[in-house]
């Protein structure tokens, strides 16, 4: 163990959305004295080391890409990466709905949300990262067939909002990009932020912290990555505030493996995570259409929303992906991806309310463990939403489709008129069809009583005087919506306050 | 890495996910390269856990035909996964559903 002589003012631990946000936000200060340290436990990956290939872009990911829950009913991805999900993200961007504002002001005491403060946060941010609608080049066939078709069915279809510039429309974006027109944190708050002093560290693991400390080995780096600065090894380093960062899975894992030198007891650690569950369903256009051109997302519905708990939003994805998203397997399965280049995509998003039972724990190794059951009205929000995307999908003019709960394995043309009767809740087995998730949020709830959440409305952990949590784990519920923008909300607060409460000195 | 038995195995379960595998000597053995890269460089808990799964898959299928898998015709070995689709033990079923998507990844994430 070597004792790092530097001593810091703040560690973030993570680089995505949430620490990137931090560190773009603390930068101003560090011209002034502060010093910011960044640990990050994922290689440094620069767009020359992203080739699009999915067997080797897979290492981003933590576990590939498949971290699953106990009962295998839902696969996460989360990116492990100098700037974290935001490196692999496909940029779409919301606003986290009024209601969802209104619930967390209301029910879980987040005052501080006041409309002025979202509203100028929010424009600052959009303006920043290049927040906008797509102009009708983009749009690529998958997009327009999706548009059309659910127009003829008298359902609304909205233009979706995307932070990239200077986009080659390569038509995927989850693999990391090679042009950085991406303006996540790797391109934007990170190289700002490292511009101004703040010190970044990357394949450097935190194991623990303590009030004031932090405990953390430098890893290898894997092959197509920037070679380390710092030598292997384990390491100590103090800090006067430590601000976590690891995302939704990692950041309630380091603080259960820290809760002995926290000296916590909170038994609400790890709890309440939402999901926001994912079936991306395929099927196959009467002919070729060009989805690897253009983006990849431009429109949504959000029309079923309040009534039957899901959103629908057009996606594509690489092979690979998409094999292991259309059920089953043999003969059937391998004609449907023979016709690949004819194939059109939708993303099925669904609502999942906050719970205790779902959770993230550790297991005797210190690493985190997915607890999470599938609420039985979201299983029934899915069946709602799966016959509603066959049935945009035989309007658009597809011809065949495998999707999930269906008692007919291949659904042609002449099934489109049965799809209530044959997309059913008992046919729908998880165990079989399992679900996706890329957008968890909570397990470090934010609230404004110690006793029903995890931080402070500061963002500070309850029973700390000093640690802070800035990533998607402290929200209350499920914004229901695409995370990342109401992440940088909150990581932007999380910020101001920490300066205030710590640092008020150097605010001039 | 994988044993040659758990490698023989293993393709006879591979074949019934992806059957262009089993007409064509040359796509398998590129299929299974692939396949290796991706199971080496999964972490040792899901590594050691697909391998159980392999052999009790294996195991399940010789009670099925009272032959080993990898002897099994390919209709024998259809009508086994078929039956593994809804065994009543649901870690098994789940199990399966992961080897298949991990098998899938390889072959489709394979360049031309
Ligand atoms: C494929 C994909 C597509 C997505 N598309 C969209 C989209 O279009 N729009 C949208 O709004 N959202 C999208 N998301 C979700 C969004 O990217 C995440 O919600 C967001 O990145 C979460 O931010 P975070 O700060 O909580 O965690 P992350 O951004 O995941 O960052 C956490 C970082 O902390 C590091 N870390 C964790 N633990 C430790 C530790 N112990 N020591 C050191 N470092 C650690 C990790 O390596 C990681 O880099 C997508 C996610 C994925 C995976």
């Amino acid at each position: 163990m070597t004792f790092m002589q530097n001593q810091y003012d703040i560690i973030i631990i993570g680089s995505g959305v949430g620490g990137g946000t931090v560190a773009d936000e603390l930068r101003q200060y560090v011209k002034k004295g502060l010093k910011v340290l960044i640990l990050e436990g994922g290689a440094y990956r620069k767009k020359e080391h992203f080739n699009q290939n999915e067997r080797d872009m897979s290492s981003i990911f933590f576990n590939k890409g498949a971290f699953f829950s106990k009962n295998m009913h839902i696969g996460l991805a989360a990116a492990k990466t100098v700037g974290g999900s935001s490196a692999v993200y496909t940029g779409v961007s919301f606003r986290p709905p009024a209601s969802v504002v209104q619930k967390w002001k209301t029910e879980f005491g987040l005052d501080f949300l006041t409309d002025e403060f979202v509203e100028n946060t929010f424009l600052d941010i959009e303006k920043k990262i290049n927040v906008h609608e797509l102009p009708d080049s983009f749009i690529n066939d998958n997009n327009r067939l999706f548009k059309q078709a659910a127009e003829k069915l008298g359902i609304t279809v909205k233009n979706l909002k995307i932070n990239i510039k200077n986009c080659q429309q390569q038509g995927f974006c989850n693999l990391g990009c090679t042009v950085g027109a991406k303006q996540g944190t790797l391109e934007v708050q990170l190289p700002d932020a490292i511009n101004d002093g703040v010190e970044l560290i990357y394949n450097a693991w935190v194991e623990s912290i303590g009030e004031n400390t932090v405990k953390f080995d430098i890893r290898e780096a894997p092959e197509m990555s920037e070679p380390n600065v710092e030598k292997e090894g384990s390491y100590e380093i103090g800090a006067k505030v430590i601000v976590l960062a690891g995302g939704v899975m990692q950041t309630p894992a380091l603080v259960q493996r820290s809760e002995h030198k926290l000296k916590l007891k909170n038994k609400l650690v790890g709890r309440y995570v939402t999901l926001h569950p994912v079936f991306n369903l395929n099927a196959v256009y009467q002919k070729t259409i060009t989805n690897y051109e253009g983006f990849p997302k431009a429109y949504y519905i959000d029309e079923f929303s309040d009534g039957e708990g899901y959103y629908l939003e057009t996606s594509f994805y690489y092979p690979g992906i998409t094999s292991k998203n259309i059920p089953g397997y043999g003969k059937i399965h391998s004609e449907i991806m023979k016709k690949y280049d004819q194939m059109m995509s939708i993303l099925i998003l669904s609502h999942d309310p906050s719970e205790y039972h779902n959770r993230i724990l550790i297991d005797k190794k210190g690493q985190a463990v997915l607890d999470y059951a599938i609420h039985p009205e979201v299983k029934k929000s899915l069946i709602k939403a799966i016959r509603k995307a066959a049935t945009i999908f035989f309007s658009a003019g597809c011809t065949e489709m495998i999707v999930p709960g269906s008692q007919k394995y291949l659904l042609t043309k002449m099934d489109s008129d049965r799809l209530y009767s044959l997309i059913t809740n008992s046919k729908l087995i998880f165990e079989q069809t399992p679900l996706s998730s890329a957008h968890p949020q909570g397990g470090m709830r934010m609230h404004k009583d110690a006793a029903s959440g995890v931080v402070d409305t500061n963002g500070k952990i309850w029973g700390t005087s000093s640690v802070y949590v800035a990533d998607a784990s402290v929200f209350p519920s499920s914004t229901k919506v695409n995370p990342y923008e109401t992440i940088m909300l909150l990581a932007t607060h999380i910020s101001r306050q920490i300066m205030k409460t710590h640092f008020q000195s150097l605010i001039s | 890495m994988f044993s040659d038995s758990l490698k023989t195995r293993y393709l006879a379960i591979a074949e019934i996910i992806i059957p262009d595998i089993a007409e064509n000597t040359a796509l398998q053995i590129a299929f299974f390269t692939n396949f290796t890269i991706f199971f080496d460089s999964l972490d040792k808990d899901s590594s050691s856990k697909i391998e159980l799964l392999i052999k009790v898959l294996s195991i399940l299928a010789f009670f099925y035909q009272f032959k080993q898998i990898e002897k099994q015709s390919i209709e024998q070995r259809i009508l086994f996964f078929d039956k593994i689709q809804h065994f009543p033990i649901a870690k098994i079923v789940a199990g399966f559903t992961g080897l298949r998507s991990l098998t899938l990844m390889s072959f489709y994430s394979m360049q031309d």
